[in-house]
């Protein structure tokens, strides 16, 4: 799991736009200041949209597992990939511990 | 760079294309002018902006009586002049024509007259009644009418034209499904935004509906996040028989002609003829 606490609270960075065509499986991240833009998964877009919603790493954790009915250790790598994608193209921020 | 006439400002058109030359991020552009202001002594500067790729000229018929009854008078003779100034000057030119019924029985003689001009693209667009084209909405041409022109427009095009027809607008896709260089995707939403004097931006210049000021909201916000545009991009949204379309990957028709006969701009063209 990344190098962070389960209280660590998690939110989209400034100027992150998240943009969805369920019916066509196209799912982006866009950043409306400098115009990088995402191509994402369905799983990596829940994640960012569950985020966008104010959550702590724990409370992902725990939605993530419901949402995907997956074992813990299985989330855990899934939530390590997303995160370390957002965090590295700074479209997440941790926001507290 | 289009107007009205971007030559009306003369001094402030040839500091933004300075401007221009020294950009990161503009590949290039063209300039949309109706010729007639273009001076001899300024088509060698002109020619020295690496990034203009050509200058569009109009002309609505091969005809100084046709392309003068609605260009007005003396208007065939200084836009002709103006292409040949600017093909002197090594400057590549492209002619626009607005198909109506008023004119679309001079189509092939105006392509023969391109060629001769030694034009190197001709874009035939459809009449949209807006804007000036409010007042000739008896002239837009029917279904039917559409069809019989554009098969003409294609035969042309690919048996040796003497200008090379830009093909790629909506609707084209009908007449040659399999070939690759015929029809487009209507632009807007897609690969085309339209920014007025103000700011004001718009997903195609025919299709004038505010979706934000790039002045006060950036271009990466419109682009990525208006409505319009993603309703636009989806083509779920269309309507009528476009919706259904075998050829939804290549046409989804012209949004603007959509909007300005239905008021829903995800509406079926109204000018397809399937």
């Amino acid at each position: 799991m990344l190098a962070m606490k389960l209280g660590t609270r998690l939110a989209l960075t400034e100027d992150i736009m998240l943009q969805a065509i369920p019916e066509l499986d196209h799912y982006y991240a866009f950043n409306v200041a400098n115009g990088d833009h995402f191509e994402l998964n369905h799983t990596a877009y829940w994640v960012l949209e569950t985020i966008g919603q104010g959550v702590t790493l724990a409370e992902l954790r725990e939605r993530f597992e419901g949402q995907f009915d997956i074992d813990p250790g299985t989330a855990d790598e899934d939530l390590t990939e997303v995160l370390g994608f957002g965090i590295e193209n700074h479209i997440i921020k941790e926001v507290e511990a | 760079m289009t107007g009205g006439e971007p030559y009306l400002r003369r001094d402030d058109l040839h500091a933004l294309m300075d401007r221009i030359d020294r950009s990161d991020c503009l590949a290039y552009y063209d300039i949309l002018t109706n010729g007639s202001l273009i001076l001899e002594t300024e088509t060698s500067t002109l020619a020295k902006h690496s990034r203009l790729r050509r200058v569009q000229v109009s002309l609505e018929g091969a005809s100084a009586r046709t392309n003068d009854e609605i260009r007005g008078p003396g208007a065939f003779e200084s836009t002709v002049s103006a292409i040949r100034l600017l093909k002197d000057a090594g400057i590549a030119v492209s002619v626009m024509t607005t198909i109506s019924r008023f004119n679309k029985d001079e189509i092939p003689a105006l392509i023969d007259l391109a060629g001769r001009e030694g034009v190197t693209t001709l874009a035939l667009e459809r009449l949209i009644p807006e804007g000036t084209g409010a007042r000739l909405s008896d002239q837009v041409l029917s279904p039917q009418e559409l069809k019989t022109v554009y098969e003409g427009i294609y035969h042309i095009a690919v048996n040796g034209s003497p200008v090379r027809i830009l093909l790629y607008r909506p609707l084209f896709a009908l007449l040659s499904p399999g070939d690759p260089t015929v029809g487009a995707l209507c632009s807007a939403g897609n690969n085309a935004l339209t920014i007025m004097p103000d700011g004001t931006v718009y997903p195609c210049r025919r299709l004038p509906i505010s979706i934000g000021n790039v002045l006060t909201d950036g271009f990466f916000k419109i682009w990525y996040g208006s409505e319009v545009l993603w309703r636009l991009r989806n083509p779920a949204n269309l309507g009528g028989k476009c919706k259904e379309c075998d050829l939804i990957t290549q046409c989804r028709g012209c949004r603007a002609m959509a909007y300005f006969t239905t008021g829903d701009y995800m509406a079926e063209d109204p000018q397809c003829w399937r």
